[in-house]
């Protein structure tokens, strides 16, 4: 196991560090177009 | 516990883009295209820095031009990275899975090959195909290889006057494992006296393992397949190739029953070698 973990331990790290940056922003910008529901939406009437 | 629902899922995700991030950069290490990634990383920062910036500002028409300037990076990628992209694919195809039976077929071609080219041209060979029972013994008495299968390694191998052509080559695991390597000759009487050393240390081979073992005759460029002790002289291609099938087509666990079922069914060559 700290055999596997050793070998290539540079590519390992900057792989999981690029993952992570990844996997936050994509969920960031997932986030920011979310579609949202509003049962109630207040409607504005002409008067 | 209700952490662990909420979290395994981001996890399961990073994990994943983690391992194709990892096999991306394992792939292409020590390739030219190392400095072509180090290059992109730094335009992809910068590009990250600038929609930070231009988002925080507010600096819409930067905004407006950044994705965009992404989608034209994203297709030079795939054109810059062409050559490398289509070895990864390539590289796929070639998994252990999928080229498992392709491999045991080049195998068999290869040998084969080579076993009727040194017949044709009456040059002596000795080839030991483990199963079962290792041949270590037998593997360090030789000289070691590890080397792909090819049809131009073994006639190089047996080639007269060469240092390792008077012995037998044992394959292992689908590989060359050793050249030059001699095996224990027979004392069964009922071998023909007939036969030379070459067919005598085969059949004393397969006396003490279940090992095959194919023997291109010198004087007469016959082709022999030795196994469980017996000779089986002068087969042809047909014979061999369904002989190699059953020894590298199938898993090593069923050899034997598979062997033992099925072999004589189709390979009557026993009574044959009785002289």
């Amino acid at each position: 196991m700290s055999k596997w973990i050793n070998n290539n331990l540079g590519l390992k790290i900057v792989s999981l560090v690029l993952a992570v940056i990844t996997w936050f922003y994509i969920s960031g910008e997932l986030k920011t177009k979310q579609n949202r529901y509003y049962p109630r939406a207040p409607v504005m009437q002409k008067p | 516990m209700d952490w662990l629902f909420v979290v395994w899922r981001p996890v399961l995700e990073i994990a994943i883009l983690w391992f194709v991030f990892y096999q991306l950069f394992a792939f292409i290490k020590g390739t030219p295209a190392v400095q072509v990634i180090k290059g992109l990383i730094l335009v992809l920062s910068l590009f990250f820095i600038s929609l930070f910036i231009a988002q925080k500002l507010n600096l819409t028409i930067i905004n407006w031009i950044l994705p965009k300037l992404f989608a034209i990076f994203l297709i030079s990628f795939l054109i810059i990275f062409q050559p490398e992209l289509r070895r990864g694919l390539a590289q796929l195809g070639k998994s252990p899975i999928l080229s498992l039976f392709l491999r045991e077929e080049r195998i068999i071609d290869e040998i084969m090959e080579a076993v009727y080219a040194m017949a044709k041209k009456k040059i002596g060979a000795l080839i030991a195909l483990e199963r079962e029972i290792g041949l270590k013994p037998y593997i360090e008495s030789g000289v070691s290889l590890d080397s792909k299968v090819s049809a131009e390694l073994i006639g190089t191998i047996f080639m007269p006057h060469t240092p390792l052509h008077d012995g037998g080559i044992v394959i292992q695991n689908g590989r060359i494992i050793a050249a030059g390597c001699l095996f224990p000759l027979t004392e069964n009487p009922k071998i023909s006296k007939n036969l030379g050393t070459r067919h005598r240390a085969a059949v004393g081979l397969t006396d003490e393992t279940d090992a095959f073992v194919v023997v291109v005759s010198e004087e007469t460029g016959t082709v022999s397949l030795a196994r469980e002790g017996k000779l089986s002289r002068d087969i042809d291609k047909e014979s061999l190739s369904k002989a190699l099938s059953v020894i590298l087509g199938q898993p090593k666990r069923v050899k034997l029953s598979i062997n033992k079922l099925s072999f004589k069914s189709f390979f009557k060559l026993p009574e044959r070698t009785k002289k």
